[in-house]
């Protein structure tokens, strides 16, 4: 017996032995020879860019009646550059100008009857994006001059206190999120002191939002103007001084937290009908916002609150004032996994019934969802995201979309992006009448 | 002659007699050098060894106890100029600060997370390899001493205290093996919960400024035997003591780059 037990355990101790060098060996195997590496030295000029070919093809629009635009199939075959320089000026100044041009085939090769409002808007176009300096004047002050993106606000998804820049509305939910924000030209003084930012800017150029082409299945006005009415050019305010914006905020970065304060006057986000309904144009709203997060183990807790006034409607004469609140929360507990939601309620004072009209189609009380799944894989070279936003008043779903996207590096140059929107209708008769602009798309990339 | 027996006899024998538990002190308490700025390669490598680059530029300076690391990234087009800022603790009680710098967002994003079982961007290696291991957090004895290019080296047998070190980790066992004549770590091998094992190997270790720092690490993941994935670390233009105030440890740095 005694013999027995010695030979098991003899046994047992030689098995976990020969397990221990045999899991050695796996440091010897497989010897990979790496490429060559090249190393990045400073340069002062450094040109960075990419050629992106992209497509979609909608596949719930209706036949069209005769003599209008035919929505289905392919809409769109486009390909965009995009070049950056940044200039290293000397030790404490740099520069940077990005451009980018595109030119979507769709217009000129598919036979349609596209409205001119349709091919000005999304056949082509070349623009200045940022372009800009950047320096220290002393070891706490920074000045940025230029065209330039200002994000305000915690939140990913819902836009609460980023009121600073206009975005790209021309196609809801297919604007690439680093597109999305058009850069306006201003001067930004930044001092720094311990924790702090103090952050406060001088807005030059009066730009405005990109809206869907009139007639595009993005923007279907015959669902708010009678039969053969115009639909009113839209002005933009004339970057004079007079129409100067200015913005401020405080921005203290703590341990495990973070808090920021902004006040700004700046042009709204929507237009408004002047001169008897013949023209459209943007005037000025004053904002006033907090905004906070906290991350506590795997979780980031984000709240934000805006007031913001003078806001005008074109179915009430009346300025009015708005509230906008957010929760949300991100959990990244889960390895290659990222979930995120976040809630918004919009509460307008003295609301009047006349609002839920188009086109302001707005309610006094709405309330705004976003939830992203994210999920990455193959070390980073695919992720997965899943996103969905809706609108609702009271109960009450009045519109919204969901997107679910692929993104793949084929290698250190290339990617690919394949995905698929759907977009959700509802009470709001301006998301409504979007629903049926459910669409695939994929393009492929090449960074240089 | 005998003199010389007589002083390896001593060496060894003060070799031999070294507890573990003084060992991973010494490993812990090591110089590994303050206040460095050094270019890192990231080669990622799949199984059927396509290979992606990517290239950065990092800073790490010791503020009491606490480390604060910068990474820019320089390379490949797509990623350049993100930026990642991470003040890591010493105090196991306060979560680590992280904060990302998106250029295609232009916002900084702050992090929560304290599982550093998640691949360091998208490598091979864990956060949690990219940070010292608190010593309390383990149990440690000495398996046996192996010749590791030439160099003598203890392996040490890392078990996790608690369930929640090896949730925090990944790792449920490891062996770490540490060079006698430098208290170095130049290799380890840790088992997963999914039977995956890494394998860790220091292919380049130089002496700068004397301080010895690893400037070639490959992290191997495999399993049944079969390699899954590898990374592999290299470090050059290594400057050490050099002259890094607070700022560059800052949102403000992360946003204005380097």
């Amino acid at each position: 017996m005694r013999l027995l037990l010695l030979t098991l355990i003899a046994t047992s101790s030689l098995t976990y032995a020969d397990e221990f060098e045999d899991d050695l060996s796996g440091f010897e195997e497989d010897s990979i020879t790496i490429v060559k590496i090249e190393q990045i030295k400073d340069r002062t000029h450094q040109l960075k860019g990419s050629l992106n070919l992209s497509s979609s093809y909608n596949y719930a629009h209706n036949a069209p009646t005769l003599g209008n635009t035919d929505f289905r199939g392919l809409s769109r075959l486009k390909t965009t550059l995009d070049l950056s320089l940044d200039s290293k000026l000397n030790d404490k100044w740099k520069s940077k100008i990005e451009i980018q041009a595109f030119y979507d085939a769709i217009y000129s090769t598919k036979n349609n009857f596209y409205t001119n409002d349709m091919v000005k808007t999304y056949e082509s176009e070349f623009e200045i994006q940022e372009a800009y300096i950047l320096g220290s004047i002393s070891d706490n002050i920074d000045l940025k001059i230029g065209r330039q993106i200002v994000v305000w606000g915690k939140s990913d998804n819902i836009r609460i206190n980023d009121v600073i820049n206009p975005l790209d509305n021309r196609e809801l939910a297919m604007v690439d999120i680093e597109d999305l924000r058009l850069p306006v030209f201003m001067s930004k003084l930044d001092y720094y002191s311990g924790a702090w930012n103090l952050s406060a800017m001088i807005i030059h150029e009066s730009r405005v939002q990109k809206e869907a082409a009139n007639g595009s299945d993005y923007l279907p006005t015959h669902i708010f103007l009678k039969p053969n009415a115009i639909f009113p050019e839209d002005i933009t305010p004339d970057s004079t001084l007079n129409n100067t914006q200015y913005a401020l905020s405080l921005n203290g970065r703590f341990t495990g937290w973070d808090l920021s304060f902004y006040g700004a006057k700046v042009l709204d986000s929507k237009w408004h009908f002047v001169d008897n309904k013949k023209s459209r144009t943007y005037d000025f709203v004053k904002t006033l916002g907090v905004a906070s997060n906290i991350a506590i183990g795997n979780f980031l807790f984000t709240s934000e609150l805006l007031y913001m006034q003078d806001l005008k409607f074109n179915t009430t004469a009346d300025e009015k004032s708005r509230l906008d609140f957010l929760l949300g929360t991100e959990y990244s507990g889960i390895t290659d996994l990222t979930l995120s939601l976040e809630v918004s309620q919009r509460y307008i004072f003295d609301y009047e019934v006349s609002m839920v009209n188009a086109p302001d189609s707005t309610y006094k009380d709405e309330r705004q969802t976003a939830l992203r799944v994210s999920y990455s894989f193959e070390h980073e070279k695919g992720m997965l995201t899943y996103l969905n936003t809706l609108f609702y008043d009271n109960s009450n779903i009045n519109g919204g979309f969901q997107r679910v996207w692929l993104n793949y590096d084929l290698n250190d140059n290339f990617e690919v992006n394949i995905g698929v929107v759907d977009y959700i209708g509802g009470d709001k008769i301006v998301l409504d009448a979007i629903s049926n602009n459910d669409r695939f798309f994929a393009d492929i990339s090449y960074n240089f | 002659m005998n003199k010389i027996v007589l002083t390896l006899l001593t060496i060894s024998s003060l070799v031999f007699a070294m507890d573990v538990n003084e060992i991973v002190q010494k490993v812990d308490t090591r110089d590994d050098g303050d206040n460095i700025i050094s270019n890192m390669s990231m080669v990622l490598i799949d199984k059927a060894n396509k290979q992606r680059v990517r290239s950065m530029r990092t800073f790490t300076k010791d503020f009491g106890v606490d480390t604060h690391k910068t990474i820019f990234f320089l390379a490949p087009s797509d990623v350049k100029n993100t930026a990642f800022l991470t003040y890591d603790y010493d105090d196991d009680n306060k979560d680590d600060d992280q904060w990302l710098y998106l250029p295609a967002l232009k916002k900084t994003k702050r992090i929560a997370s304290t599982d550093k079982s998640g691949s360091f961007m998208g490598s091979d290696f864990s956060y949690s390899d990219m940070t010292k291991p608190d010593l309390t957090d383990y149990t440690y004895k000495i398996v046996k001493e192996k010749k590791v290019d030439k160099h003598n080296t203890w392996i040490i047998e890392r078990l996790p205290k608690t369930e929640a070190i090896v949730d925090e980790t990944g790792y449920k066992k490891s062996y770490i093996f540490v060079r006698q004549d430098n208290f170095v770590v130049v290799r380890a091998m840790h088992y997963l919960d999914d039977g995956k094992k890494k394998y860790m190997n220091v292919k380049k270790l130089e002496k700068i400024e004397g301080i010895w720092i690893a400037t070639e690490i490959e992290m191997k993941t495999t399993k049944n035997k079969k390699r899954l994935h590898s990374t592999i670390l290299q470090f050059s233009d290594v400057k050490l003591n050099q002259k890094l105030n607070k700022n560059q440890f800052s949102v403000r740095q992360l946003e204005k780059g380097i």
